[in-house]
């Protein structure tokens, strides 16, 4: 049989991450902009963190898809549709983990050790180098123009699957509704 | 019954507001020459914002805020009615829309107050930066340029709202806000349109003062 609803466990990873990574990179393109100081550096800290939660919480979302199977599309969606839906989904996965790890790597390239929370220390994978880390800045800042512009899309479709095709697509995703 | 829902001192604000706040994004985001209109624009949003305060105290009656500033149970039976594609009909403001006319007034009188305080650090100053410190100054230019993107938020949100109630709910907001005309099962009521004079008089009189005289105060 196949789900009409995801799990509430699903539900819950989905809230939460979609929350962090709207406030991180909201937060990330704020702190980019400010002026050199140490408020600055550790602002840059807090946006690492919510990196890595981020990262952990999207791994544990992956793995728990693996064994509790996303409820299938509406029949009456075309296969472009599907397929668009498909590849957006994988797109999202694919640039959740790009965007902390580009993140993690340039950090690391501009000379800076991530030490999660405070008291964590991420071991850095590259040595300090300048170049590299101009071209991972680059990757780690469209990685993350590309998420959001994903990100408007994902929700303009599920508007759509709600205000429009009139389907069940935006309902099984949100918290304590009803199911009939 | 059609009524007139929407006043029109309440539509003229609506529909000034929104191109001034696309005029502003366009003049800040073009700099150098265009600033001076920014500022300008800048000056008659924050009129337009106290008017549009005043008006939502002794306004009509759809107009003012203690008609459609509603509590969190009000907002979360409204849009468990929107979810389910039948939104709850209201004339004027539905609860969610009251909430929305709060934060955008809010961030857009957040954004035109700190206007007045910040310095881009090339050749435009707002009126009353000399007047504040450096610091202050610094932290109003901060606020200014970070709650820009709330705004843009809150428009996008909201033309977004619009769009899906106009086209696929198929209830015309858009028609009622351009020439005031809907349906209701009564008749708000107007307030009369000199007091609508005395309070855009007043409004442009108090954002005079702030940026014309105060500045030159000895």
């Amino acid at each position: 049989m196949t789900p009409t609803r995801y799990t509430p466990a699903a539900i819950t990873f989905h809230w939460i991450v979609a929350a962090l990574i709207l406030f991180n990179l909201c937060f990330g393109l704020y702190t980019v902009g400010l002026p050199l100081s140490p408020q600055k550096l550790r602002f840059f800290s807090f946006h690492k963190w919510i990196g890595i939660t981020i990262f952990v919480l999207a791994s544990a979302r992956l793995l728990w898809r693996l064994f509790h199977p996303a409820p299938a599309l509406p029949a009456a969606m075309k296969p472009w549709e599907a397929m668009a839906a498909h590849v957006s989904h994988v797109l999202l996965y694919i640039l959740f983990f790009a965007a902390p790890l580009t993140g993690w790597l340039f950090s690391s390239a501009s000379g800076f050790q991530t030490v999660y929370l405070g008291v964590l220390p991420i071991p850095d994978l590259l040595q300090k180098n300048k170049e590299l880390a101009d071209v991972l800045r680059a990757l780690h800042r469209w990685i993350n123009y590309s998420m959001a512009a994903v990100i408007v899309v994902h929700a303009a479709a599920a508007l759509k699957h709600h205000f429009i095709d009139r389907d069940d697509v935006l309902v099984r995703m949100l918290p304590l509704s009803r199911t009939p | 019954m059609r009524v007139r829902v929407w006043d029109l001192p309440t539509r003229l604000f609506h529909w000034a507001l929104a191109i001034l706040v696309v005029f502003s994004f366009a003049t800040g985001k073009l700099g150098s020459s265009w600033m001076p209109w920014h500022l300008k624009s800048g000056y008659a949003i924050l009129a337009l914002l106290l008017f549009r305060l005043a008006w939502g105290v002794v306004g009509s009656e759809t107009a003012r805020f203690s008609r459609f500033v509603r509590g969190l149970r009000a907002g979360s039976a409204y849009a468990r009615t929107l979810l389910a594609r039948s939104p709850a009909p209201f004339t004027g403001h539905n609860p969610l829309g009251g909430w929305m006319v709060l934060a955008m007034v809010g961030a857009l009188l957040a954004q035109a107050a700190t206007g007045l305080f910040a310095d881009d650090d090339i050749r435009t100053q707002g009126p009353l930066a000399e007047m504040a410190s450096e610091a202050t100054v610094r932290l109003m230019t901060r606020i200014h340029s970070a709650n820009e993107w709330l705004v843009v938020g809150l428009v996008v949100l909201h033309v977004a709202a619009i769009a899906i109630y106009q086209w696929a709910l198929r209830r015309d907001l858009i028609g009622p806000m351009v020439h005031g005309m809907g349906e209701s099962r009564a008749a708000p009521r107007l307030a009369p349109r000199w007091l609508a004079a005395v309070a855009a008089a007043l409004s442009a009189a108090a954002v005079y003062y702030l940026v014309a005289i105060l500045p030159r105060a000895p």
